[in-house]
């Protein structure tokens, strides 16, 4: 078998790299206007006009002989000791040549097929430069291509010139960086590897690195400003002082804090109140398509019944549960998308660098961190900028308890259920307390296992961005199909499997009706106990099927309480075509609703009796199962606690797994105990408060007993801590 | 307007809105590296843009970066301008 070429795409942090591969590769990896949204590499397999070759979107790195790199850099380091990359594609921001030229030096000297990329061209024209690229061709020996990757401008451009440095492999003519004059390299294959020889048989590596450095970063110099000339200031100068008064504000710490918290808040709106405005439709939609339609369908060329209840009332009632999502996550995936892209994200970081100092992590944790809003596993991958080991795990132990995007899926299935009057009010007190849970860990591990300060602070303040409507629309939406497609086919498969335990009855005959007597609710009702001192009672075991559907995936969790506690069907009465019709009708009937929630966000003014019922109708789960949940919870504290259980638990395999894989297997062990075990106690302990009266000896027995488990589990983390064998357990890097 | 100066002064104790050239730094070899390829090396100019309590916006050679309070402390800068 033939290998195919390896060309691998290698730059500055946040030089545009990624926007790059997926514009070439027709893909949708994740992209950001920050230092350091790739943190490992990725591939895609290109073919044209008969030339293949696998593409590689390698991590950002400033220099490849900087005297320490944090993880993601090294991921560049180990590609290129593996020798195996047959063309270079070194990415500039054309709006910062300086910075960039300096890593360009280094790639030269690995000689190897080389492009060079100008990329954002078209903020290098908005800046009021010009770069003359013959120039730059004829000062490093290598092809000058511009691209605007946002864009796609000048990507024909670049894969012919891919293809010319693939067939001319054998023709390496760069022109070095000049060293100092006393310096004699010995020979070595490439001139990477005699500068590497050179300083090794050095007898001050240290002062020769630095000659080294020093040389190669002033001709970077000289080289940028060679070939670049400004002009035409003034015509930039009205929006440039804009923007620096809107980052004098967004960095300040109080107007900056504020700001955040504004932001915060609108994601939340938006995830919230402006999703339920098309929950309707999409339940009802997918409710009249997939359930009745299929039923109808089926029974139209008299198939069986239980093939019915197969595609119907299971993968039907799966898709509509997978359905009502859409709106949740779509809007929470575009506010993110839109903080990202801006560049937002750092300037939170800066005035976050202030709080997250004083739990000893750096500003920089602060992304990852908010990255968890959306999901957790790439918030663990995203750790990996952070060069301080301890800093890196403690980042990786707060991640999970932001609550993510899944997570809100069930929140909004039990507000509605119970908490219809104040139903922003408590969603964001969950995330809050997540919020403070993750900082409590912080502290707590900063003082007793993972000791030591943080990385110091300093990033690059990106320029303003937006990459226009199509392109966030864009990438929101293949964010949602991948979170759709992933959660989709899990919710599937765990509802067909809870349909047949709830079919199984405990005597083992098929078709069981009375699900109380199946094999699910035997199971179930054995764990159920462990739970009452959260306020779930033996008959509300299908709380309990929910929590342990929820440790595969938390989006699992409302199809799973959808299948048992109700049957979730269509409007029997109604023919497809008018529960269509009603379901288009519930955009305007909701988005009149829109305003109040506008005037008073919060909802803290909405105490209609029967919003309980309005509610119901608006969150994309049968009427039926709000009636059952309320019937099954005693009361809403009950609900609540419940809540804090599902925020703070073990999250879900897929983070496990990458947390594992990040940091070693100990650890997400330890995360996977710790994040469960203070899940308990938190919810057990918030239940049994807030029912004091009804049972004040067990309530305070257990108050007393849960405050001295916290005690000794400190004890032992520090007694643990003081161990000298246990002060480095090792780090698991990829 | 305009004012200058030959003492070296910590960036955390300068002054916003004026422009400065790094003249010393005390931190280890690795991160003096990277200060070096964001702008913020020995003897290049700078602007200090804004000075807060948890760090400072300095205007580089090579664009804006945020510094946090740690390291403000150990960069020190010398010639002071205000800017125009």
């Amino acid at each position: 078998m033939t290998k195919l070429s390896k060309v691998a795409l290698i730059g500055n942090p946040n030089s545009g790299k990624t926007t790059l591969f997926n514009a070439l590769a027709g893909q949708n990896k994740k992209t950001g206007n920050w230092a350091g949204v790739t943190v490992t590499e990725s591939k895609a397999k290109l073919i044209r006009n008969n030339t293949q070759f696998t593409l590689v979107d390698l991590p950002g790195i400033y220099g490849l002989s900087l005297a320490e790199l944090s993880q993601d850099e090294l991921v560049v380091k180990q590609a290129i000791d593996q020798h195996d990359i047959d063309v270079y594609v070194n990415v500039l921001n054309a709006d910062n040549l300086e910075r960039g030229l300096f890593l360009t030096t280094e790639v030269l000297d690995l000689d190897m097929p080389t492009v060079l990329v100008l990329n954002m061209d078209d903020e290098r024209a908005a800046s009021g430069k010009t770069i003359d690229s013959n120039k730059l061709q004829s000062m490093t020996g290598c092809p000058v291509i511009s691209t605007t990757a946002v864009k796609s401008h000048g990507i024909t451009a670049l894969f012919d010139a891919i293809e010319t440095a693939l067939k001319q492999a054998d023709k390496v003519e760069h022109k070095h960086s000049d060293l100092p004059a006393d310096i004699d390299l010995p020979t070595a294959e490439t001139r990477a590897e005699a500068i590497k020889a050179y300083v090794k048989s050095s007898e001050h590596v240290v002062n020769e690195s630095k000659r080294l450095f020093d040389a190669r970063f002033q001709q970077a110099i000289d080289m940028a400003h060679a070939v670049t000339q400004k002009t035409d200031q003034s015509r930039i100068k009205g929006p440039r002082n804009q923007l620096s008064r809107i980052d004098q504000w967004l960095t300040s710490p109080l107007t900056g804090s504020l700001a955040f918290m504004l932001v915060m808040y609108l994601m939340f709106f938006f995830a919230i109140n402006v999703a339920n405005v098309f929950i309707d439709f999409f339940d009802i939609a997918t409710g009249a398509l997939f359930i009745d339609g299929t039923k109808q369908l089926l029974s139209s060329v008299n198939a069986p019944d239980w093939l019915g209840v197969v595609l119907g009332d299971g993968i039907g009632a799966g898709i509509q549960t997978v359905s009502t999502f859409i709106p949740v996550i779509g809007f929470l995936f575009l506010f993110l998308t839109i903080l990202e892209e801006s560049g937002y994200m750092v300037r939170a970081a800066f005035v976050m660098n202030n709080w997250l100092q004083r739990i000893g992590l750096s500003g920089k944790a602060f992304v990852p961190l908010i990255v968890s809003f959306g999901c957790n596993v790439p918030a663990v991958m995203a750790t990996r900028q952070l060069t301080s080991r301890h800093e890196r795990i403690i980042t990786t132990l707060m991640a999970p308890f932001m609550s993510c995007g899944a997570r809100l899926s069930v929140y909004a299935l039990f507000v509605a259920a119970f908490f219809t009057e104040h139903a922003a009010l408590i969603v964001l007190s969950l995330y809050l307390i997540g919020i403070a849970v993750a900082i409590a860990t912080g502290l707590l591990m900063r003082k007793t296992i993972l000791p030591g300060k943080p990385d110091p602070f300093v990033i690059e303040l990106p320029k303003w961005r937006f990459p226009g409507i199509k392109y966030i629309l864009k990438s929101t939406w293949f964010k949602l199909r991948g979170f759709i497609v992933d959660a989709g086919k899990i919710i599937l498969v765990i509802v067909l499997i809870l349909q047949l335990f709830s079919s199984v009855g405990r005597d083992f005959t098929w078709g069981n009706e009375d699900v109380d007597e199946s094999m699910l609710a035997a199971g179930s009702q054995l764990a159920t106990p462990l739970f009452a001192p959260i306020g779930i009672d033996e008959d509300n075991w299908p709380a309990v099927v929910g929590l342990f559907t929820g440790l595969l995936a938390k989006e699992v969790m409302v199809g799973s309480l959808d299948a048992i506690y109700s049957k979730n069907t269509g409007d029997g009465d109604a023919t497809i075509g008018e529960q269509l019709q009603d379901a288009l009708q519930s955009i305007p009937d909701n988005a009149a609703g829109l305003a109040d929630a506008l005037i008073d966000p919060l909802g803290l003014s909405l105490t209609e009796i029967d919003a309980v019922e309005n509610m119901a109708e608006n969150q994309g789960v049968s009427s039926q199962l709000f009636g059952i949940l309320q019937e099954k919870f005693h009361d809403s504290w009950a609900a609540y606690a419940y809540l804090l259980l599902v925020l703070l638990y073990f999250p879900c395999v897929t983070v496990i797994a990458t947390i594992a894989k990040e940091t070693g297997k100990q650890w997400a062990v330890f995360s996977a105990l710790y994040s469960t075990g203070i899940a308990y106690l938190i919810a057990s302990c918030f239940y049994q408060l807030v029912s004091f009266n009804s049972q004040p000896l067990f309530a305070g027995l257990w108050l007393s007993g849960c405050a001295l488990v916290l005690v000794i589990f400190y004890q032992a983390l520090k007694r643990h801590a003081n161990k000298p064998t246990n002060k480095a357990i090792p780090l698991n890097i990829q | 307007m305009s004012q200058s100066s030959e003492h070296p002064v910590l960036l955390s104790q300068a002054q916003a809105g004026y422009t400065y050239r790094v003249c010393q730094n005390t931190c280890n070899e690795s991160l003096s590296q990277k200060l070096t390829l964001m702008g913020l090396g020995m003897g290049m100019v700078i602007e200090l843009i804004a000075l807060y309590k948890h760090g400072a916006v300095v205007k580089t050679p090579f664009g804006n970066i945020a510094v946090g309070a740690d390291l403000t402390r150990t960069i020190s800068v010398n010639g002071l301008k205000k800017l125009l």
